[in-house]
């Protein structure tokens, strides 16, 4: 008997037993051969539109210059170091899944590794936009590489952090684009065979670099793989350690932290996390993949989520606890004016946000209900964008120098900007799951239960050594009680 | 797939396949009894003789060197129960061979709670190790309590007193022993009862993990940053919760070891050597991430608030054996176990791992003796200091082989046990 829809969602073993290595590749290629979903096209048209806002905001910024943001003395730094902070963090669930969790012999990752990883190419172009727009003269941002030039004594500072970042997200960008390239020949290669049209064959046969799957090719393929996996693994620590010292290095109140690394990169990883769930539970069912996609996946990244997000709330502690220890006027002030100033409000969508909405996840129900989880996400991805607010913003606007304080108001084209990186991102992510396969198809053969079909007369659930367990705790079992001895 | 395990089978290779596994029962070891023993008169007499003699000596000598000792099984026993507890939490099988081994590594949770009343009670250790204390206990006339405090009218004074720190100390201590009693309780009775212990372990691990993590960073706060008062970083807790792991790995990675050559020969084949190396790795790498964080943040703001705490350290000597430390605890056991060769080999391992652990002493050394002796060096080879650090250590080895003389050195009737050892997680 074939398996219902609700069955293939909530599989027993990760993906449900009777998918096989045929259904995977046919389940992944539809979408690009087949005509797009029409949310595809509702999707496509909203993002087309808000990037849009963000052209006109930024065509007039170059002619008017950056006066017309809502930043001032002293909030010298607003939405824009706040919209890279937040994509640079968006892309951290993608490295660390396709790095850290592959290290760690995650199978889970397999199903959403390929689009998590596209996040993460896609954030970091939209962050990398923001420092740049934000030097007031993007055509002059070449002078940030050092190379041998006739500008006499101009020549990058490399004493400030924000010249480290340069690097950081440089390599990150390199890496996490050549990892995520690596790992979709072999899928390029399948689309190329199964491809009807000449100009989609010559195009993903250009892709795939003449990928054959011999043996040799897999060993190579492998071996680079794993190598890239240890190269990307540090990325995932230093590149929003580096952002974070942005701030941390200075002596602003609320900023100079020494806990600022490790809380930015747990930030990093919860934002990432609350945006993979956000995109993938509208994506999987707008390329009906379901199967392959499922609730076990998911109620693992809303684990992620809980956990990072429990991280984050102990630092938030810590920076309060040392901020009445230290027994600085400055930073005592600073954070009462977070609780209770002109912007309390901000701090408190934030900690509502990025605290309290995770712990929804404690319930198993809500952890595997698609409304319960994107709703949550919803709100973790407000929270660590206004996190970021919090940080830059409310410091600035009351440092050291009561005489210079100011509040930061956006005007509309500060709006605009960060309305329209999302239309960017999402137009990224749309196209990509149109023309890409949006899930790692050799990989995900190589967690099915039954690759090639489940043979007739074989015993339930307890497969081949390649049956991949549910988070080990065997979501099925846990089904069947009451709901109070799960959820702990 | 070879694809799906990143340690590409080389030490799964040499293992045959294990179909029943001998228990090693009860165990006992009366040399390394009788070692732990003469440990112990050891460190009385290196703690006793710290007042009267010694270059340094003196009361404040004495408990300065206690505390460091102390570090030993406090930091051993949460993080060996923080280590069972996370892999509990995260479902991972692996560690089911070594689960009775680390939960015998928890024993060492009774030295702490003796030995902090010791250091914590105003009218023994308190007063010499902490201004704070002293000043909250005996309020001299022309030193008030709050003028330790030097802003808003010492508003810290209320939270800094001796009658807080016992308060909180009992609060945490008791809370450590509480859960340990239930974590290992639940593990046992699977040694009766048999079956999955799973959904019952993870709720109980879950909360020590979340309990642990503040009473580990305020208890730390209380007993090493604050022997400078008016120090501060928030970093803090992470720094020592670092330290803590990776002292533990290395005390773990030995004592593996050792009981691989003997009882535990067929339960902890190459393989889990590998994945515990794979550990050592990683966390020397978190340690040298969060103790650089934390240096190059205050170094770079130059605030003489945060960084006199340094400056305090990397002078008169004490820089160079900060240099030593982070060779030691980074680029050695980083470089050392980086190929899966090395990290399977138990000589290398035992090399590494004990240089790590003399790091991580040195690094206790480094934190809390320049409080005690400003501009001088006092090393972390200090006749009295390493007399006192091999009396903890006896006093927690005799606690670990009375927990082994009680309960074995494997889980009995754990259905991961006999899958782990044929390394069947890795395929």
């Amino acid at each position: 008997m074939r398996p219902t829809l609700a069955e293939l969602e909530n599989p027993k073993t990760l993906i449900h037993e009777s998918v096989t290595a045929k259904d995977v590749t046919f389940e992944v290629l539809r979408p690009i051969f087949a005509k797009p979903h029409p949310m595809w096209w509702v999707g496509l048209i909203l993002a087309v539109v808000s990037f849009s806002c963000m052209g006109i905001a930024v065509v007039v910024q170059m002619l008017e210059g950056i006066g017309i943001l809502g930043i001032n003395n002293p909030v010298f730094w607003g939405t824009y170091i706040t919209n890279f902070v937040f994509w640079i963090g968006i892309g951290h669930a993608g490295t660390l899944i396709s790095a850290i969790l592959f290290l760690f012999r995650q199978k889970w990752r397999t199903s959403i590794n390929r689009s998590a990883e596209a996040m993460t190419i896609f954030a970091v172009c939209c962050a990398g936009l923001f420092p740049l727009l934000h030097t007031g003269r993007p055509w002059l941002d070449f002078w940030l590489f050092p190379y041998p030039n006739m500008r006499g004594p101009l020549w990058p500072q490399f004493r400030s952090p924000l010249m480290w970042d340069v690097f950081a997200i440089s390599t990150y960008a390199t890496t996490s684009l050549l990892f995520w390239y690596l790992g979709l020949i072999p899928d390029f290669a399948t689309i190329r065979d199964k491809a009807k049209t000449k100009l989609a064959k010559g195009f993903y046969g250009m892709l795939s670099m003449g990928w054959t799957g011999t043996a040799k090719d897999w060993n190579h393929y492998e071996r680079a793989y794993a190598q890239f996996a240890w190269i990307a693994t540090p990325l995932v620590l230093s590149v929003h350690s580096t952002v974070s010292f942005d701030f941390a290095v200075s002596k602003v109140p609320g900023w100079h932290t020494t806990i600022f690394p490790p809380y930015f990169v747990a930030g990093a990883i919860f934002g990432g996390f609350g945006m993979v769930v956000l995109l993938l539970v509208p994506t999987r069912k707008m390329l009906r993949l379901e199967k392959l996609i499922t609730i076990n996946h998911l109620e693992i990244c809303n684990k992620f989520i809980l956990a990072t997000g429990m991280i984050v709330s102990y630092a938030y502690a810590m920076e309060f606890f040392a901020a009445w220890f230290s027994e600085s006027k400055f930073e005592r002030h600073q954070f009462l004016y977070r609780l209770g100033g002109d912007h309390a409000w901000v701090f408190w969508t934030m900690t509502l946000s990025n605290c309290v909405a995770p712990l929804f996840f404690w319930s198993k129900r809500i952890r595997r209900s698609l409304l319960g989880m994107w709703m949550v996400c919803i709100f973790v991805n407000i929270g660590m964008w206004f996190e970021r607010f919090n940080i830059f913003v409310l410091s600035l606007e009351q440092d050291h120098l009561p005489a210079s304080w100011d509040m930061f108001v956006g005007t509309s084209w500060d709006w605009m900007v960060v309305f329209g990186s999302f239309g960017l991102f999402f137009i990224l992510f749309l196209l990509f799951c149109k023309f890409g396969p949006a899930i790692a198809i050799a990989e995900v053969k190589s967690v099915l239960a039954y690759p090639a079909g489940k043979p007739e007369g074989t015993g339930h659930g307890s497969g081949s050594g390649h049956t991949a367990a549910v988070s080990h705790d065997d979501a099925a079992s846990d089904d069947s009680k009451p709901e109070g001895q799960q959820n702990v | 797939m070879a694809r799906e395990n990143p340690s590409g089978g080389c030490p799964v290779s040499h293992h045959h396949h294990v179909t029943e596994l001998k228990d090693p029962g009860l165990f006992t070891a009366p040399r390394l009894k009788m070692a732990s023993m003469v440990m112990v008169v050891l460190g009385v007499i290196g703690f006793i003789g710290a007042f009267f003699v010694g270059p340094n000596h003196g009361a404040e000598r004495a408990w300065s060197i206690l505390l460091q000792g102390m570090l030993i099984p406090t930091y051993l026993s949460l993080a060996a129960l923080f280590f069972v507890c996370v892999h509990s939490i995260g479902g991972a099988r692996w560690v089911a061979p070594l689960r009775r081994l680390l939960e015998s590594m928890s024993s060492g949770l009774p030295i702490t709670a003796v030995v902090f009343f010791l250091l914590a009670l105003p009218f023994l250790g308190g007063s010499y190790l902490y201004d704070w204390v002293n000043l909250s206990w005996n309020d001299v006339e022309g030193h008030p309590h709050t003028s330790l405090f030097h802003v808003y009218h010492g508003s810290k004074s209320g939270f800094m007193t001796w009658y807080r720190l016992l308060l909180t100390g009992t609060v945490f201590i008791t809370g450590w022993l509480w859960l340990r009693y239930k974590l290992v309780g639940i593990s046992l009775k699977q040694d009766v009862d048999g079956g999955c212990i799973r959904n019952i372990h993870r709720p109980w691990a879950i909360a020590y993990v979340m309990f642990f993590a503040l009473s580990l960073t305020f208890f730390v706060w209380d007993m090493l940053l604050s022997l400078h008062v008016n120090w501060f970083s928030t970093m803090w807790g992470v720094y020592c919760f670092a330290s803590a792991m990776q002292t533990f790995l290395c005390v773990l990675l030995l004592l593996v070891l050792w009981l691989r050559r003997g009882p535990m020969k067929e339960h902890l084949p190459k393989h889990l050597l590998h994945d515990l190396g794979t550990w050592m790795v990683a966390w020397s790498c978190f340690c040298a991430y969060i103790g650089f964080s934390q240096f190059m943040l205050i170094y770079y703001a130059n605030l003489d608030e945060e960084t006199y705490w340094y400056i305090l350290r990397t002078q008169h000597g004490w820089g160079l054996q900060y240099w030593i430390e982070a060779v030691v605890r980074w680029p050695l056991p980083f470089l050392g176990l980086m190929s899966q060769k090395v990290r399977t080999n138990p000589v290398a391992l035992l090399v590494i791992c004990s240089a790590v652990l003399v790091g991580n002493w040195m690094d206790w050394t480094w934190i809390i003796q320049p409080a005690m002796g400003i501009n001088e060096y006092r090393g972390f080879y200090a006749l009295d200091l390493v007399l006192v650090g091999a009396g903890f250590a006896g006093g927690y080895l005799l606690l670990v082989q009375a927990f082994w003389a009680k309960h074995g050195l494997v889980a009995k009737n754990d259905p991961d046990v006999l899958p782990v050892v044929n390394a069947e997680h890795l395929h």
